[in-house]
């Protein structure tokens, strides 16, 4: 067994540790009397440590070593936080994932051994006048029985075989002792094989262990009650085994004591053990070897504890089980389809069947979509610390505040969506928010807030990014978009202010006055909308002067199925995405009305353009003219669309195929999909003509 | 005297002239389908067919090499084609598929460059084969070439 498969835990462990020493610093920097937030921090960076040293990734243990002394100084009031430690302690977290980052890239930490942090790091020490921190700092963590009852010595009323006995023996004529240790483990522990493992390899560095109790192979395969017990010939103290094994994270309490054997056990021993000397010749060897096969003595199953049951799966499982998903729908809708043209249509048993296939088929697909499904949580834990980055750099007090991180989202929309979001909060850091003298002269509070909300809303996940700073000057943009030549004066005039917000998605359109190192290279919208609208959302922006900017973010929950509303157009059939669809009207022609040159109908109270989707799409039409017409509402936002059809075929459920890069159509087409028949018909992204 | 390079060729006939394919980049062969079109694409994008549950892109070659347009007839076909083994398959309207041929790397006779840019680019050389000149076709260019949108 080498760690080689524990290294995938040490990377997750290792990633959790560092966002919970990130934020827990954000809060230490604000309250630095908070001991709450202290010790959760000690608790986190001692982890860090043994597991690094377990690994045996040397420069990172160090790095945290130096690091856990500053926070055992604070920790014990020797020390006081201040912003200044705080930022070396921040490089030092910087440092660890950079080692991470190199460990996930080549299971190597690399070489850089961050000889300035260290040196910064002890130079608060030095400061605290802390002489013999490292000392107190182990102490510390020394996490030393407090009660010496003999129910938790479990170890004291284990029963050796006999030739376990002889190598205690031996031991002892070796001039080693013989050390037993109880281990608990932390019953929150998710993984106690590994955890018992990395101990057993802690502690075999110092001696070798002769006996496991249960039996090394049952707790490998966790079969065992957080509990376990181990013996080891070493020439270490008990107190030096303690420390060992402790120094693994998780691990709630280990005791440990000398283990003699009585002196008829010896007599008797002695007795035997040259009759086996006599007959095989090689019992002392057996008895050796016995480490790996002391799985003779496990002896009580116990009732599996309750844990969170959990699996982890690679993700490309999971996309071919979506894949499989996708297919069988195809296949159900064939036959849905072969029933409907068919004389079998009558045969109501067969449709019940059908029915119940429809069913089974959809709530497949949305259990598999919810093991996709990633809270939004782990992209959005580490903005804080990036605002905090810029608020020092850029000498500007503000404040992230962010809700609805558990929102679940595809996991593939999850890992696009990071960069669109941080590029927009550093947009209201950077030019959204004003500077402190100037917010405070306009009557608000100097301290800038930043909202980051998410929620779900109906078939949409919707990531609002606020500010409450000045707001885009719509003037400025329409000036510069004309300065610019992006837009001519008459069209600037006939713009209205949305309109010209929507400017700033354009390419190379920043309005910054400067270029700042955090941004304003004018790359940054327009990014922004392309990446989101790749995974299938829309971006859209509102702001005041004087109030405050808010970009509204809507994605879809899930890319590959949905549900869509089949219409005729022409002698072509299209699928129009259910979710953007209000309503379906039957519009008579004498209540459209001309405005500004464009069709608009009334509907209760809405004006509402009309599009008239058979001229856009090219499609044949008949000249035949009618007295009503069949139109789709659709809402993107606030704005209300009428897209004409010519008929509607029904409700269905589609699974979105990409047409592929080659073909260079207007944004109009999101995709295409298979229907029944084995026809493809093209998906409308409706959004994209409102 | 260099060793001689020899590669398979499948000859297509675009308006009864024959035209040579390298195999490597065919996928598959099949007989004309149920075209959808696609508003907007390319003028030479007929549209996408379902190959087997997949989605795929299908162009007239014709077009794409500037000729007319002709009726579909039992011998037209659709060759399937890849650039990468893992890449997008798309599509190519011929008039006709004959036959498979080896030609060597000498058998192949650049393009001068006093023909026109587009043709050139679409074109790698002339191959000959028996008595016939047959014009290689550059599937890269053709497939993912970036033309002026017509």
């Amino acid at each position: 067994m080498d760690v080689g498969q524990y290294l995938e835990i040490f990377i997750d462990e290792t990633k959790e540790h560092l966002q919970s020493l990130n934020e827990h610093l954000l809060i230490l920097e604000k309250e630095p009397d908070n001991d709450n937030t202290i010790n959760e921090i000690f608790r986190a960076a001692h982890s860090l440590k043994g597991m690094a040293g377990t690994m045996g990734y040397k420069l990172m243990q160090r790095l945290t070593h130096d690091m856990e002394n500053v926070f055992s100084e604070v920790r014990n009031g020797h020390l006081k936080v201040n912003s200044n430690m705080v930022d070396v302690l921040f490089r030092g977290l910087d440092a660890l994932e950079t080692y991470l980052a190199n460990i996930i890239e080549s299971s190597n930490e690399g070489d850089d051994d961050n000889e300035d942090i260290l040196k910064d790091l002890n130079n608060f020490l030095q400061e605290g006048g802390a002489s013999e921190t490292k000392e107190e700092a182990t102490k510390n963590n020394d996490r030393a029985p407090v009660s010496y009852d003999n129910d938790k010595y479990k170890f004291k009323n284990l029963k050796f075989e006999d030739h376990e006995k002889r190598a205690i023996l031996r031991a002892g004529e070796m001039g080693l002792s013989v050390i037993g240790l109880t281990v608990y483990i932390q019953e929150t522990c998710m993984l106690k094989g590994a955890r018992a493992f990395m101990i057993n390899r802690n502690l075999e560095e110092h001696g070798e262990i002769i006996k496991l109790d249960p039996s090394a192979q049952d707790i490998e395969d966790e079969k065992y009650d957080f509990v376990y017990s181990a013996f080891v010939i070493t020439k270490e103290k008990p107190e030096t085994l303690i420390s060992v094994a402790s120094s693994v994270s998780e691990v709630k309490e280990v005791v440990a004591d000398y283990i003699t054997i009585s002196d008829e056990d010896k007599a008797t021993l002695a007795a035997s053990a040259k009759l086996v000397k006599d007959t095989q010749g090689k019992g002392t060897k057996d008895s050796g070897s016995l480490k790996a096969s002391g799985a003779t003595t496990a002896q009580k199953t116990t009732a599996k504890p309750v844990v969170n049951r959990s699996v982890r799966v690679d993700i490309d499982k999971l996309d071919v089980l979506m894949n499989l998903v996708s297919e069988l729908i195809i296949a159900k809708n064939g036959l849905v389809s072969i029933s409907s043209e068919n004389e079998i249509s009558t045969d109501s048993a067969y449709h019940e069947q059908l029915e119940y296939l429809e069913r089974i088929t959809t709530n497949l697909h949305e259990s598999v979509m919810k093991t996709r499904m990633v809270p939004i949580e782990s992209v959005v834990n580490r903005f804080p610390r990036m605002i905090r980055d810029i608020s020092k750099k850029m000498n500007k007090d503000m404040e992230l505040y962010m809700s609805g991180e558990d929102t679940e989202l595809d996991r593939t929309v999850i890992d696009e969506i990071g960069d669109p979001l941080m590029h927009l909060l550093r947009n209201a850091a950077d030019h959204g928010l004003e500077d402190n003298d100037v917010r405070e002269k306009a009557g608000k509070n100097p301290k800038g807030s930043i909202f980051l909300d998410a929620y779900q809303e109906g078939n949409n996940v919707v990531i609002e990014v606020r500010d409450d700073g000045g707001g885009i000057n719509v003037e400025n943009v329409r000036q510069k978009a004309i300065d610019k030549g992006n837009i001519t004066v008459e069209q600037a005039d006939r713009m209205s202010e949305k309109d010209i917000i929507d400017l700033l998605f354009r390419p190379s359109f920043s309005t910054a006055e400067q270029v700042s190192e955090i941004s304003g290279r004018g790359v940054g919208l327009d990014v922004v909308k392309t990446k989101i609208e790749t995974l299938g959302g829309e971006i859209e922006a509102k702001t005041k002067l004087g109030e405050g900017t808010n970009f509204i973010i809507r994605l879809p929950l899930t890319l590959a199925i949905i549900q869509a509303l089949m219409v005729i157009i022409g002698d072509e059939k299209y699928a129009l995405p259910l979710g953007s669809i209000q309503t379906v009207e039957n519009v008579k022609v004498s209540d459209i009305r001309q405005v500004e040159g464009k069709d608009v109908i009334n509907l209760r109270g809405h004006v509402v353009p009309i599009i008239y989707l058979s001229q856009v799409l090219d499609c044949k039409t008949s000249d035949e003219k009618q007295d009503e017409l069949l139109v789709a509402i659709v809402k993107k936002g606030e704005r209300l669309g009428g897209m004409v059809v010519d008929a509607l075929i029904g409700q269905q459920e589609i699974v979105i195929k990409s047409i592929g890069k080659y073909i260079k159509s207007s944004k109009l087409i999101s995709g295409a999909t298979i229907l029944g028949n084995g026809e493809v018909a093209l998906i409308l992204d409706v959004n994209s003509l409102v | 005297m260099a060793a001689e390079v020899s590669k398979q060729y499948i000859i297509i006939y675009l308006n009864n002239i024959p035209h040579a394919i390298e195999i490597k980049y065919i996928e598959s062969i099949i007989v004309m389908q149920n075209i959808t079109r696609i508003p907007k694409a390319q003028s030479y994008f007929k549209g996408v067919i379902n190959l087997r549950g997949d989605v795929v892109p299908v162009m007239s070659l014709r077009l794409r090499l500037k000729m007319d347009e002709c009726d579909y007839t039992n011998s037209t076909r659709i060759i399937i084609l890849k650039l990468e083994e893992h890449g997008a398959p798309v599509g190519v309207i011929v008039d006709a598929v004959k036959e498979v041929i080896s030609l060597d790397d000498s058998d192949i006779e650049k393009l001068s460059y006093d023909e026109t840019e587009e043709k050139a680019s679409n074109s790698l050389g002339i191959g000959k084969y028996k008595d016939e000149l047959i014009s290689i076709l550059n599937v890269p260019s053709i497939i993912g070439g970036e033309k002026k949108n017509d």
